[in-house]
């Protein structure tokens, strides 16, 4: 057993940017784990997807042709990549922690008896065993999994906590007919979600965000003004969309929205509530401004400050020349 | 399910169903006095839920109170930092505990009595020190205190305290650090001679502070008007009082016309100047004043950014006409701006009561002129931000609210059964819930209902005295 193998995600001949980020975990485990890194791709025409793909560490794509997956379709996915994980024996199988996954990931993981976490924000390779880190008891604490007694293990990889790998690569790319497995559930139609008027958050590298602190409606410009001035999404929590002071769009927590790519996420008057923290916790650098010494966002925060989320946006504005 | 009569009978049931969560409101209630130790037995009964409940910041002070009276630290050390226990629980766990994360707690708390602030500046290690500093109830005494030893950071945190008196500000200034300063002439109880003096002092950062006074005189004002820094002109028109025109004049710097356009004195001919603005945050703080004239908030409803719009759908002098306009623009955000305003035309309403888009329907549910059917339908919708604005919208009535008591979000459930139009017995019919937020929900619902009664008997008794 040696070597990586990543499921490739993709929506309407569009490769999904969690695959990249799968690409770029394996390339950090690479060394560590030894053999090649192969990149499956399942589709009716794997060919246009076969250059996104071609990136990074990865050494050898395989393209499986099937007119039954014009569509991400669960069966005829599961019965492919057993098939695939049968003949090469990866050390580790990776795939995007996404509604996918959810249908497909724990069927293969008992079928072909590997180890299996999901969800999972960390990788490591500890005397040549895979250890995964994920969370536990609603985003309370964080547990590292190992997985004793299994030759290879499958992890669903959380969106945004890996760095995507976009270099250029030049992996062989070989044909896999795999017949097997057949569809038992049909694609009826596409829903696009709801409109979000260009607002990105799970998008965003920078969040702003504001909550109950902001006060008043009257309030919530100011903040739209400096969030722009420096850069930032404006984001804010549940009380904030409640009252309709922002839109959906920019709620960040349970209820709303990922800030699946954000680095940098300054909380301002925003207590943090746990249904706040499942939207944010996750991010590396979180600044809280809140009066309220006790607020719990401080137990998570890198930064914080005790003030009054007012006077230190009115002292940013200035100090940015804002207004 | 019929709720309980009275408190008597509240408390009975509370107590005999067992379940904590649903009794916690009734303790130290008006009416449940007679039941405290039966309560105090069932709510102190789980070692875990004590825990959970020393937290808790909506616990009644009198529960909080009681549990205070246990030994274990770590549930003591939460009623410490719980903001709603009482002064009187604070100096009692004052007295009987001294370790230093207790001293940091009280210092913190904005319930600490002042003799206690004033005892814990006395001998405080950094951490208090930074605690009472924080701590917007500490009195001018203590903090004159704290002044003695006091560095940097803490000398302009002690300028920019609420309760700073004259003296201490005084004898910051003499100090002659820049920030601390700047905190001190910002302050609403500096000496004015020495804030006039920072008026014209040479470092822009000390006039722009000396701006922000809430109580600078408005000659003061009106001279920094004209000062050479624009932030320092933002900064004196930011605070002008209404009634007190200032002399506004058009001005070359963006900041200085984004505090002009909202400042609700603005002379008709410069508010026309701002909304042909290039900058497009100056149009949108000129679309929210309240005082602009009907025609500029029309013109404004009709300007190419959605924002500007969005602004102008959002002053509450928004006249109907334009109000209907925006109804219908192309922006679901700018829609959702006016779908929420009770004064929104019917015809308009009715229109946007057949959307789906999230942030309008969600509008709609919150607005009080909604039809009963519009808000039944909306219980219904996929997105349960949508489902629960039905529960925050203050006219909902009770057939959407029952709707909600069925909710798969517990939130929602809760918050329907806040609501006071949905009648106290059927919030008692949830009193089975799954989760515990909609239980204590429902506790609380009944207990402030049963007081209400008993008060209302007791006025009826006094005012028809029975023979």
């Amino acid at each position: 057993m040696s070597g990586i193998l990543i499921l490739a995600e993709h929506r309407r001949g569009t490769l999904r940017d969690a695959t990249l980020e799968a690409i770029g975990a394996a390339g950090t485990l690479k060394a560590a784990l030894g053999g090649p890194v192969t990149v499956l791709v399942i589709a009716a025409d794997p060919a246009p997807l076969v250059a996104a793909v071609s990136v990074g560490a990865v050494d050898e794509v395989i393209t499986v042709a099937r007119p039954d997956a014009a569509t991400y379709e669960p069966h005829v996915y599961e019965a492919v990549l057993r098939a695939v994980i049968a003949q090469r024996s990866p050390s580790l199988v990776l795939m995007p922690h996404s509604v996918d996954s959810f249908s497909l990931a724990p069927a293969v993981a008992i079928g072909e008896g590997l180890g299996f976490a999901t969800d999972v924000f960390g990788v490591a390779v500890e005397d040549g065993q895979v250890v995964a880190t994920r969370a536990g008891y609603n985003e309370k604490v964080f547990v590292e999994i190992d997985f004793p007694g299994r030759s290879g293990v499958l992890l669903t990889l959380r969106g945004g906590a890996f760095a995507p790998e976009t270099a250029a690569a030049s992996p062989t790319v070989s044909a896999l007919d795999a017949g097997a497995g057949a569809a038992r559930s049909k694609h009826l139609d596409w829903r696009d979600p709801p409109a979000s008027g260009g607002i990105d958050i799970p998008g965003s590298p920078f969040i702003l965000s504001i909550g109950r602190g902001v006060g008043d409606e009257a309030n919530v410009a100011q903040f739209l003004e400096l969030a722009e001035g420096l850069g930032a999404t404006l984001g804010c929590s549940r009380p904030i969309a409640d009252n309709g002071w922002l839109p959906k769009a920019r709620q960040v927590g349970q209820s709303g929205q990922l800030a699946a790519k954000c680095n940098l996420y300054i909380a301002m008057g925003i207590s943090g509530s746990v249904q706040h923290q499942w939207g944010m916790k996750h991010v590396e650098n979180i600044v809280a401004i809140n009066k309220d010494p006790e607020a719990s966002i401080f137990t998570i925060a890198r930064y914080g400050i005790v003030g009054d989320m007012l006077e230190i946006a009115e002292e940013l504005r200035k100090q940015k020349g804002i207004q | 399910m019929r709720a309980p009569a009275n408190m008597a009978a509240l408390t009975g049931a509370l107590i005999a169903r067992g379940d904590a969560y649903l009794a916690l409101p009734a303790y130290g209630a008006e009416g449940a006095e007679w039941a405290q130790a039966a309560l105090a037995r069932l709510l102190l009964s789980n070692a875990r839920l004590k825990l959970v409940f020393a937290a808790l910041p909506f616990a009644p002070p009198a529960f909080l109170a009681l549990l205070a009276g246990e030994d274990r630290p770590a549930i003591l050390q939460r009623i410490v930092r719980n903001p709603a226990t009482s002064g009187a629980t604070l100096l009692r766990l004052a007295r009987q505990m001294d370790d230093a994360e207790t001293r940091k707690a009280l210092a913190a708390h904005a319930h600490t009595p002042a003799v206690a602030l004033i005892g814990l500046a006395m001998h405080a290690d950094a951490a208090v020190r930074a605690a009472l500093l924080r701590n917007a109830g500490t009195p001018a005494v203590a903090l004159h205190a704290l002044l003695d030893h006091a560095d940097a950071a803490e000398r302009a945190a002690l300028a920019r305290h609420p309760q700073a008196d004259a003296d201490l500000l005084r004898t910051l200034l003499a100090g002659g650090d820049a920030v601390v300063r700047a905190e001190a002439v910002a302050h609403p109880h500096c000496p004015l001679t020495q804030v006039a003096d920072a008026c014209v002092d040479a470092d822009a950062a000390i006039r722009r502070r000396a701006a922000s006074n809430p109580v600078l005189p408005p000659s003061l004002r009106q001279a920094l008007m004209g000062d050479p820094d624009p932030a320092v002109r933002a900064e004196a028109l930011r605070l002008h009082a209404e009634g007190q025109e200032p002399a506004l004049t058009d001005d070359g710097d963006v900041r200085v016309r984004r505090a002009q356009a909202r400042h609700v004195a603005l002379p008709e001919d410069l508010a026309e100047a701002l909304s042909r603005d290039g900058d497009v945050w100056v149009r949108v703080w000129l679309a929210r004043n309240p005082a602009l004239p009907a025609g500029l908030i029309q013109q404004l409803g009709g300007d190419a950014e959605a924002r500007v719009r969005h602004a102008a759908g959002r002053n509450p002098a928004c006249p109907a006409d334009v109000l209907a306009t925006l109804a219908r623009d192309g922006d679901e955000w700018v829609r959702a701006a006016v779908a929420c305003r009770p004064d929104l035309p019917v015809e308009a309403l009715r229109a946007l009561e057949q959307e789906d888009a999230v942030d309008v329907a969600s509008a709609v549910a919150r607005n009080p002129q909604a039809r009963d059917a519009a808000l039944r339908r909306l219980t219904r919708h996929g997105q349960a931000d949508v489902r629960r604005a039905v529960a925050l919208n203050p006219d909902a009535p009770a057939t959407a609210l029952r709707l909600l008591l069925d909710d798969p979000y517990p939130l929602n459930r809760a918050f329907a059964v806040r609501h006071p139009n949905l009648p106290v017995a059927d919030a008692w019919g949830s009193a089975d819930d799954d989760a515990p937020q909609v239980r204590f929900a429902v506790g609380k619902r009944a207990v402030t209902h049963a007081a209400a009664a008993g008060r209302a008997a007791r006025r009826h008794l006094e005012t028809f005295p029975q023979p």
